[in-house]
């Protein structure tokens, strides 16, 4: 009976590890083009310091962003950036492609939204010196046909996306909720022979 | 027998736990990949190596290709990668003398696997870095590896060059659009130099525009036992022009010191992706072996003709390929010298 429960523990995480993008997928919008969308209540915590926050968050995880403030007071920010996307399971993997896109985030009143779009993919070569990297600029948009031989390899693009989405979305509500951190000043090492003694 | 089936199954939890936990992190993790491929070759003279080109050469028969394994390692500012292969492309027919087997009564045989890469890399800055060991060449078009080439024949150029080089070199990029790699090598296509290390190169990589990769090669030295001193230049470039097309060229000199001939050639790569699977190429290309004293080069052009099937990791890849020498250098059905040959051949390439 424990050998039973132990195999189903493994068959479990074997799933859990392997399989949890179908709960993530991507969503379609009203253009057509997979989006992952989240709008958030922010009422506990102060507007600026979201949006603060968020400056930061942009900066640390991205090359560069574009913020907007309107007269009505909605502050917007846009930003491009991209996941890697593995072929295989575990270690028994590599490098496959990268997934542009788009993100952006909208404040207004007490809370705010985000949503990631404009899915492009970028498939990866492996080089002479056993590198993955892009295949010249050949790229298709995530909702492109990729044709009946390769679609189960598109969909497996299109999960992996909705997973890396996920996580991104995960990572960025978690920075924006956090508590101030302060980080103690380093103490300098006591030396074992010094003057004072 | 309970107790270790119960600890078996305990530590495969733990370890798949622990190794999942792991990939979160995919710029440190192991990369393993590589690939298998066999083929079916046709000569239309029905003659055995008509057409002697590395790869695809055994004639009316079910053949293998190579079995390709991979590891790459990326720690901090130091990676690695090994690469290895086994089965006749990545063995004796494209390095035959890589590393002999030998024993106390000399040499009894060529090894069953030959490194195709074996190196380590260290980044010192974003755009510095320094490589040494034992690599794939920097300079041509085509590749031993076969998801790496396009054609699953390979070209007369291919075959006359290097296919790996042993050395140091280091890299420099001065922007993302150009750099600059200068090294010290060993011979062509050996683990070890007999006569120290003898080569010098250099690669001049440029970016003109997105798609558009060009790579000017130059590599020179005295291998052991050579006559004079080879130096070869290649030009190497590729430009998907746009999502259906793209169009690639490689050209070459190679010159041996003291009159002792060479090659030049050029070969161009015209493909058409006709739809999201399925891509149609080419490959012209002509070839000329220098004269040497009392000794008249030949020269050779080739057309290939080539698709590519993809299904995921899966490649099929038809092939037709028309060549023709000046010298007769090919056999016609009767086994008379012909100055043409031809040749069909169907692959089959898995990467993983």
């Amino acid at each position: 009976m424990k050998i039973f429960l132990l195999l189903l523990i493994l068959i479990f995480k074997l799933n859990s590890g392997f399989s949890q993008s179908t709960e993530r997928s991507l969503s379609l919008d009203e253009r057509g083009k997979y989006i992952y969308y989240e709008i958030v209540d922010s009422a506990q915590l102060p507007r600026d310091t979201l949006i603060l926050r968020t400056k930061t968050f942009f900066k640390s995880n991205f090359n560069k962003h574009h913020s907007e403030e309107k007269p009505s007071g909605e502050v917007s920010f846009k930003t491009d950036g991209k996941f890697q996307i593995n072929k295989g399971v575990l270690v028994l993997s590599h490098p496959q492609g990268e997934i542009n896109y788009k993100f952006y985030t909208e404040f207004k009143n007490s809370k705010y939204r985000f949503w990631l779009t404009d899915f492009i993919y970028r498939p990866y070569k492996r080089d002479r010196y056993g590198n993955f990297v892009p295949d010249g600029n050949f790229f298709s948009k995530l909702e492109d046909n990729p044709g009946k031989l390769n679609e189960e390899a598109w969909k497996n693009n299109i999960d992996a996306a909705g997973e890396q989405a996920f996580l991104l979305a995960e990572s960025f509500k978690k920075f924006l909720s956090k508590n101030s951190i302060v980080i103690p000043p380093k103490e300098k090492p006591s030396t074992i022979i010094n003057t004072n003694w | 027998m309970y107790r270790r089936i119960k600890a078996i199954t305990m530590i495969m939890v733990s370890a798949i736990s622990i190794l999942s936990a792991q990939t979160n992190s995919p710029s440190e993790a192991l990369e393993f990949s590589g690939s298998v491929d066999t083929y079916y070759k046709y000569d239309f003279n029905n003659v055995p190596n008509n057409i002697n080109t590395y790869f695809a050469d055994e004639h009316n028969s079910i053949s293998i290709g190579m079995l390709d394994l991979a590891l790459k390692k990326n720690s901090g500012k130091a990676s690695f990668v090994g690469e290895i292969s086994f089965g006749p492309r990545g063995t004796y027919q494209s390095i035959p003398n890589a590393e002999l087997v030998t024993n106390d009564n000399g040499v009894i045989g060529f090894s069953s696997f030959n490194i195709q890469n074996l190196y380590v890399n260290y980044a010192f800055t974003e755009k510095f870095s320094m490589t040494a060991g034992y690599m794939g060449t920097f300079v041509g078009y085509e590749m031993i590896s076969p998801t790496a080439n396009f054609n699953y024949s390979t070209s007369y150029l291919f075959g006359a060059g290097p296919f790996q080089n042993a050395g140091i070199k280091a890299t420099y990029a001065f922007s993302d659009k150009v750099s600059l790699m200068a090294g010290l090598f060993n011979d062509w296509n050996v683990y070890h130099d007999f006569n120290g290390v003898s080569h010098i190169g250099a690669q001049l990589t440029i970016n003109p525009i997105e798609g558009w990769s060009a790579y000017i090669n130059f590599l020179s030295g005295k291998s052991d036992g050579a006559p004079g001193t080879g130096t070869i230049i290649d030009l190497t470039t590729s430009y998907q022009i746009n999502k259906v097309f793209k169009l690639g060229l490689n050209a070459a000199d190679y010159s041996i010191s003291n009159n002792n001939g060479g090659y030049h050639g050029i070969a161009v790569y015209p493909q058409v992706a006709l739809t999201p699977g399925f891509t149609l190429g080419a490959r012209g290309e002509y070839f000329s072996v220098k004269d040497i004293p009392n000794v008249t080069g030949d020269d050779f052009t080739s057309l290939t003709l080539t698709g590519n099937l993809k299904s995921g990791s899966f490649t099929l890849i038809p092939e037709v390929r028309f060549d023709n020498s000046s010298f007769s250098n090919f056999r016609n059905e009767n086994l008379i010298a012909s100055k043409n040959a031809a040749q069909y051949s169907l692959a089959a390439v898995f990467a993983f």
